[in-house]
């Protein structure tokens, strides 16, 4: 079945009309991530609506596309401006610019792509070979496991928030609690839906999309509305060269794939995302570096640790997205939005029934790597012009889109709940960014809203009441691991703290 | 406490958690009138949500033990970073930057945009001027989405988006060609949405000529209203 559905999966690719989405997407993805402020999720968040009337397949392709380009597009901005493009891009900052101000910006430029396209092949050729054995993991967990990931997924707050653990827990709760509104999907009740306000019915919920697009791009409107400078006008030349600049990649073979790993592996855990990895990345490269005094100033293995982790959290962060519909980023988190809205429900059906299309995904990132490649070594020195434009030209389109986008996600009596949607979203969002309440851990309340209500009360029928369903050692093991696990995120902060507190008052 | 010192310890956080709590109390509040199955999850989400905003609002009069929970925290990652090199390094790439900043703003002095010589490191707030009062950027963008929406709905979002994309640009004082440009720009997005998904956003309340409607209705979501 495994390699049926492979060959499928390369059969889809080929089509003529996929493989016009796959390059459209990672070209747009390139100048959406070059663009600070933007960034994959927001670019997404934007088109989705206008995937809508497209197939499937290709809509899903188009978003992964976007997302692969995206997260390379980045860079060149925190390359050539000191201004990250997206948050992930935020390690390249610390080597890519004054690679610049040397006078190193091609050269930069180059090992930024040929990292990125590299840590990327060697991260999706290992989750097409353990696809097999992923499968298998995935068809093994059942309700039970199905509603404890989604509370390792809210366990995950603890690890994402940065700042105070609580106003991370209060973020992700309040998600969590406006998924109630609309239909019960146990007791088939309506909740908190009983009124019509001015033609808007609730019976169907608050839009998941139209969350996502009031919190990524309307909040990030009105952030940079109220910034002066917004994006950087400073006319940098672009110097260097381009084949040096790929031989240095392969001078660092360890690092290389050492920080490609990283990055799958940190991608891969629920909620953690590109801009965890490439910390954790970088800081491992200058922690075993013979030359840390070199980081900092130029240093290209701290480059290639960035922006290899950085390509390689796109496979990672796939996997507990298809699986468990638990996005490991913002951006997948807006790609699980455009699998549930063409059909494409996350969990065993993405690996078995469908398990051509999940292929398929890996294949047009693979793909797509090549495109990075051959774009970033050929073309990239070209684009530095978009990263001139400025905010203010910027804000008003976006909101177009944005508004517009939303009025096109439903249909009937929802249009213009979903524009509200979208404008209070984008208030209440723009309020929590300045207060450093996390805004992924409210996405990832929204997202796990449902599965973990659904599961649970499933989890609990089939035990007839009995929460021993969760916690037995030898009847269920999967459930009493992830149990462990979640003990362990929850409160491993907390102790660790007050450790750390009780050893300074012994100090 | 006066009400002065009262002002200022208020800020827009409180708000938020304002908002929070009474949203959460509805929530809590209303699901009295749901049956037990249905009730759970939203008296759970509700009451955590309830519980978290308190312990925020109220965190500087917390005993010890509970200030735990509402003080900053190191995630779990950071342990796996040397912490104090990462800082060295940061400040480092900051210190270039604003270097750079500097000799590029004295190779600049001779432009006077405002905006081209803002290139200081650290954040400015934008203030936009509207029949005298100085706005700040965010409020100002805030109530033109407002406007942008009210008068899409009154008269459809394809003629609502040129009108709010050139007042925009107008009252940041952009060029008038820049202005017109955007505007045309802003009219084809909307249109776009209009010939590619038919899309009803050609009128409103007031204003329904159904000029363009009648492209959509033969396209992929020619099912919209």
């Amino acid at each position: 079945m495994g390699f049926a559905a492979f060959a499928e999966g390369i059969g889809m690719i080929a089509s003529g009309t996929t493989f016009f989405w796959l390059i459209g997407g990672v070209l747009l993805g390139i100048i959406i991530g070059a663009l600070p402020g933007l960034g994959p999720s927001l670019g997404m968040a934007i088109l989705l609506p206008l995937t809508a009337p497209m197939e499937a397949g290709d809509a899903i392709i188009l978003l992964v596309s976007i997302y692969s380009g995206a997260m390379y597009g980045g860079a060149i901005s925190a390359i050539l401006l000191n201004a990250p493009g997206t948050a992930a891009a935020a390690a390249t900052t610390f080597e890519g610019y004054p690679m610049s101000r040397k006078g190193d910006a091609l050269h930069a430029l180059a090992i930024s792509a040929t990292a990125s396209a590299t840590a990327g092949f060697m991260t999706i050729i290992v989750i097409i070979l353990l696809m097999p054995v992923l499968v298998d993991i995935v068809l093994a967990f059942g309700s039970p496991e199905y509603f404890l990931i989604a509370f390792l997924g809210l366990a995950m707050i603890t690890v994402i928030a940065k700042g105070s653990i609580l106003k991370g827990l209060t973020a992700g709760m309040f998600g969590l609690m406006i998924t109630t509104v609309g239909t019960s999907p146990m007791a088939v009740q309506p909740r908190y839906a009983y009124t019509d306000y001015f033609d808007f019915t609730l019976t169907q919920g608050i839009d998941f999309v139209a969350v996502l697009i009031g919190l990524f791009a309307i909040a990030e409107m009105f952030n940079l509305a109220g910034e002066k400078g917004g994006i950087s006008r400073t006319g940098t030349v672009i110097s260097g060269s381009v084949i040096p600049g790929v031989k240095t990649v392969f001078k660092y073979p360890v690092n290389l794939v050492k920080s490609a790993f990283i990055g799958l592996g940190v991608g891969a855990i629920p909620g953690a995302g590109s801009t965890v990895s490439t910390f954790v990345a970088y800081g491992e490269s200058l922690r075993s570096s013979k030359n840390p005094e070199e980081f900092g100033q130029g240093s290209e293995r701290g480059l290639i640790a960035a922006e290899s982790s950085n390509n390689g959290t796109i496979g990672g962060s796939l996997v507990p997205t298809l699986s468990f519909g638990i996005p490991g980023s913002a951006a997948t988190a807006v790609l699980l939005g455009g699998l549930i809205m063409h059909g494409l429900n996350p969990g065993p059906l993405l690996f078995s029934d469908e398990l051509a299309t999940t292929y398929s995904l890996y294949l047009a990132l693979f793909i797509g790597n090549i495109l990075i490649l051959t774009v970033g070594l050929l073309f990239i020195t070209r684009m530095s012009f978009i990263t001139r434009v400025n905010a203010i030209y910027i804000i008003p389109m976006i909101i177009v889109f944005a508004v517009i986008g939303a009025y096109a996600i439903r249909g009937g009596q929802q249009v213009w709940l979903d524009v509200v949607t979208v404008l209070a979203l984008g208030i209440i969002g723009y309020y929590m960014k300045k207060y450093d309440y996390s805004i992924i851990a409210f996405v990832l309340g929204v997202v796990l809203g449902s599965i973990a209500e659904e599961n649970l009360d499933r989890s609990l029928q089939l035990s007839e009441g009995s929460w021993m369903i969760f916690f037995h050692p030898i009847d269920q093991p999967l459930s009493f691991g992830l149990v462990i696990v979640i003990i362990l995120l929850l409160f491993g902060p907390f102790v660790k703290s007050a450790i750390n507190k009780y050893r300074g008052n012994g100090d | 406490m006066n009400l002065s010192t009262l002002k200022e310890r208020v800020t827009a956080e409180h708000a938020l958690l304002l908002f929070f709590l009474v949203v959460s109390l509805f929530f809590l509040i209303e699901s009295r009138h749901l049956s037990d199955r249905a009730a759970a999850f939203p008296q759970f989400t509700a009451a955590a949500t309830l519980v978290g905003t308190l312990l925020l609002l109220f965190r500087s009069y917390l005993p010890w033990p509970l200030t735990v929970f509402v003080q900053e925290q190191e995630g779990v990652f950071e342990d796996t970073v040397d912490d104090e090199m990462l800082e060295e390094i940061e400040e480092k790439a900051e210190q270039e930057a604003r270097e750079a900043v500097e000799e590029e703003h004295e190779d600049e002095e001779g432009d006077t945009d405002d905006e081209t010589d803002d290139q200081s490191a650290e954040v400015e707030v934008r203030y936009v001027s509207v029949m005298g009062y100085e706005i700040h950027g965010a409020l100002f963008t805030v109530m033109a989405t407002v406007g942008f929406i009210v008068l899409g709905y009154l008269v459809g979002l394809l003629w609502a988006a040129p009108v709010f994309v050139a007042g925009y640009l107008y009252a940041l004082e952009r060029p008038k060609r820049d202005i017109v440009i955007l505007a045309v720009l802003s009219f084809m997005v909307a249109f776009s949405f209009l010939a590619i998904i038919g899309l009803d956003i050609d009128g409103g309340m007031l204003f329904d000529p159904q000029l363009f409607t009648v492209l959509g209705t033969d396209l992929p979501m020619g099912w919209l209203p």
